[in-house]
């Protein structure tokens, strides 16, 4: 019981603390913060741990290295899961925000032209390459956009997942 | 005993390994939908998961307290982790920083905005987001007139919505 218990007691205050900084100051590279915090969470939570005796606030603690791993496992997927969904909330997604469109023109639906109107590179295509370049995953030469080594790698790894599964649609 | 609590620590991990297993199977050779073969591989996992759990229970004779928590903790931790690889595909098949990304990738030279949005623009992107939509049933077209089909991701839209007003207090990106 106490892996449950430590994994989403460690999970639930690295939330809080999220929150919390959040509330004060919201940092530019939020994924990256985001990583900081739950890591350094889950680093203090172990040491934590394995510096207490028997029990702590009535919850006994692991004493084996397979419970700490299992603690640690249930922990970072959850992190993991939380930081993907954040993406989410970070960046509007198109497909979200047409569902939420539609729903608010009421029991008559959106008219498709409307709808169409309202899509523009503007909102849908021009921020997202200026996050890339904020991520320094391309830069500008001159007035052309051109990946860096870090924006080349994540380019292969999707490249090389997409080859592996013999995916030829374009996506987006 | 000890280097069987070590394999149940890692049974969430092989669960995924064999969804990933699975699932890349099911689409390139079966050749299942992203959706089905996302399906495929997450079930296939699961069993493991729950075989590993029953096993412990009935070979093992593991008491039913330490059985059901690492049942929960295993089913938990595999769940949050083919969240991420389904999330990790939907990047590689929609997400449009990697298409752009992609797309900067297969040109030597680089390109300009106009180019970029001659090879990716909001109304392909539209489109292409339209066509799943209405693919997956989730939004309809009646009469030029767009109306919400099966709630699903209507559902996740508001969740959504609700924690980028509970963690950024605003309802876009753009506000």
């Amino acid at each position: 019981m106490e892996v449950l218990l430590w994994g989403l007691t460690f999970f639930g205050l690295a939330f809080i603390a999220h929150f919390i900084l959040w509330k004060i100051y919201l940092p530019k590279s939020q994924i990256k913060a985001l990583l900081f915090i739950f890591l350094c969470t889950l680093l203090i939570g172990l040491i934590g741990l394995l510096n207490v005796k028997s029990s702590l606030m009535g919850l006994s603690v692991p004493d084996t290295l397979p419970e700490y791993i299992h603690i640690s496992l249930l922990y970072i997927s959850f992190m993991l899961a939380y930081i993907v969904t954040y993406s989410a909330i970070e960046v509007d997604s198109p497909s979200m925000v047409m569902v939420l469109k539609i729903v608010n023109a009421g029991s008559g639906g959106l008219d498709e032209a409307e709808f169409d109107k309202t899509m523009t590179d503007d909102i849908l295509v021009k921020p997202r390459i200026s996050d890339i370049v904020t991520a320094e995953l391309a830069y500008m030469d001159g007035d052309k956009y051109r990946l860096t080594p870090k924006g080349i790698l994540l380019a292969r790894i999707f490249i090389f997942y997409r080859k592996l599964m013999n995916n030829t649609s374009k996506g987006g | 005993m000890l280097s069987l609590s070590y394999l149940y620590a890692f049974t969430p991990l092989i669960g995924l390994l064999l969804n990933v297993f699975a699932q890349l199977i099911g689409f390139r050779y079966i050749k299942f939908s992203l959706l089905k073969s996302l399906i495929l591989g997450f079930i296939i996992g699961l069993l493991f998961v729950f075989g590993a759990g029953f096993y412990g229970y009935f070979a093992l004779a593991q008491p039913s307290g330490e059985f059901m928590t690492l049942f929960i903790v295993n089913s938990l931790t595999y769940l949050a982790l083919s969240y991420c690889y389904a999330h990790f595909i939907n990047l590689g098949e929609g997400a449009r920083r990697i298409r752009i990304i992609r797309e900067l990738y297969k040109s030597e030279t680089g390109l300009t905005m106009g180019e970029l949005l001659k090879i990716y623009n909001g109304r392909q992107m539209v489109e292409n987001r339209i066509n799943r939509l209405m693919s997956g049933g989730q939004i309809i077209l009646r009469d030029n007139r767009y109306f919400i089909g099966k709630p699903h991701m209507l559902l996740i839209s508001r969740i959504i919505l609700l924690m980028k007003m509970l963690l950024l207090g605003k309802r876009s990106e753009f506000e």
